[in-house]
């Protein structure tokens, strides 16, 4: 979940893999990321794991949030949810994800 | 300074690591003989096997202390045989494992049901009780594959037997000495503190479960499946491969969290839990073998 007070990422930007995280896909549908410079491990689950398949550079935050949605349409909260898993990819510096212009 | 390579012609110990000659070159005779105790597992190789690599050296200086080299290089400096000993054994497995590029390096034990269906890895840090549960398993049928190195196929998802000796604290050796069968640890010329099975696991066996020992305080032993992300994890830090290898440590991590289930054991008195856990694995196998 996003924090209240952390700057939401602008819908216009196209996160990207930083290329040095390596990422494979679990029976389940959930994810396991390793970065091979600094050595952190982090698991997705499945919802998580669809936005990290989207994070390409082509895809914005708003064409991300689309897609997720087409898969999940019951969801109320997708923008959130994929805000928050940006946010988290970001933080464990697994995503490439440029700052807005100010 | 100069190397032992050249000071050492004769006086070596030759034995085969994992398809690579090894030379240890070993002047004094009772060190000597404690080094072919603690690689008797090995198998020996010829003076042609280990030429193309450079020879490690033991050796007891003027001054008490032993000294371990790796062709020129001196790598560890001990007071007691026994620490030389461990050094010198840390080291011939860690230059072999750095070397391996084709298989998956567990941190952890392996032993093959008393079946033969399937075989048990048993993950976690130095000091949990993978020893001493391996070995109660074992005096309950069970033959191991390893007790500290797993190494995996990444095709099969099967654990080799790697012959390695097993390191045997007093502690460990007390708390297996209490089962009713306990190992004979009678191994002739081996060193305190290690232990050489009289039998292996031999032909490679698909893996049944991963148990990954968390507490021994358990009053009634409790094995609690983990979810697949989890059971990922938990493997990926136990990897040996995932920093050289990563693409092959994930590949071989996510395969095997496919096919084998991983838990978490919350164990209890030792005999207790290797009972539970050699009943929970039966029932494992049969499954398997009706699956077949």
């Amino acid at each position: 979940m996003l924090h209240p007070d952390h700057p939401r990422p602008s819908s216009e930007l196209a996160p990207e893999r930083d290329p040095r995280v390596l990422g494979e896909l679990l029976a389940d549908g959930s994810m396991v990321l390793y970065h091979t410079a600094s050595r952190k491990l982090m698991t997705l689950n499945p919802t998580a794991a669809l936005v990290w398949e989207y994070c390409d550079g082509l895809h914005t935050v708003a064409a991300i949030t689309d897609e997720v949605r087409a898969v999940f349409p019951t969801v109320s909260t997708i923008s959130t949810d994929v805000e928050g898993v940006l946010h988290d990819l970001r933080a464990r510096e697994m995503l490439r994800l440029p700052q807005a212009a100010s | 300074m100069t190397g032992p390579s050249t000071r050492f012609g004769h006086d070596v110990v030759r034995r085969t690591v994992d398809g690579r000659g090894v030379a240890v070159a070993v002047p004094d005779e009772g060190d000597r003989h404690a080094v072919e105790a603690i690689l008797s597992g090995f198998p020996d190789a010829s003076a042609r096997d280990t030429a193309a690599h450079a020879p490690y050296a033991l050796r007891r200086e003027a001054t008490g202390l032993w000294e371990l080299w790796s062709g020129a290089t001196r790598t560890h400096q001990t007071t007691t045989l026994e620490d030389a000993l461990l050094a010198l054994e840390w080291q011939l497995v860690t230059d072999m494992l750095a070397r391996i590029d084709d298989r998956c390096h567990l941190h952890g034990a392996a032993l093959a049901d008393p079946s033969g269906t399937v075989s048990v890895l048993v993950l976690g840090e130095s000091g949990v009780g993978k020893t001493t549960l391996t070995l109660a398993l074992m005096a309950r049928g069970f033959r191991p594959f390893t007790d500290d190195v797993i190494l995996l196929d990444p095709e099969t998802l099967e654990p080799r037997t790697f012959e390695r000796a097993f390191h045997v604290d007093q502690t460990t050796r007390a708390l297996v000495d209490a089962l009713p069968h306990g190992p004979d640890w009678e191994v002739p010329g081996m060193p305190d503190g290690y232990f050489m099975p009289a039998t292996w696991a031999g032909d490679p066996l698909p893996v049944g479960a991963v148990i990954v020992p968390k507490a021994r305080d358990h009053e009634r032993p409790l094995l609690v499946a983990l979810p697949i992300a989890e059971a990922a994890t938990t493997l990926l830090t136990f990897s040996g491969s995932l920093e050289h290898a990563p693409a092959l440590a994930l590949k071989t991590t996510a395969r095997l969290t496919a096919t084998a289930p991983c838990y978490a054991l919350y164990g209890g008195p030792l005999e207790r839990t290797a009972q539970f856990l050699s009943e929970a694995v039966e029932e494992m196998s049969q499954r398997k073998a009706a699956h077949f």
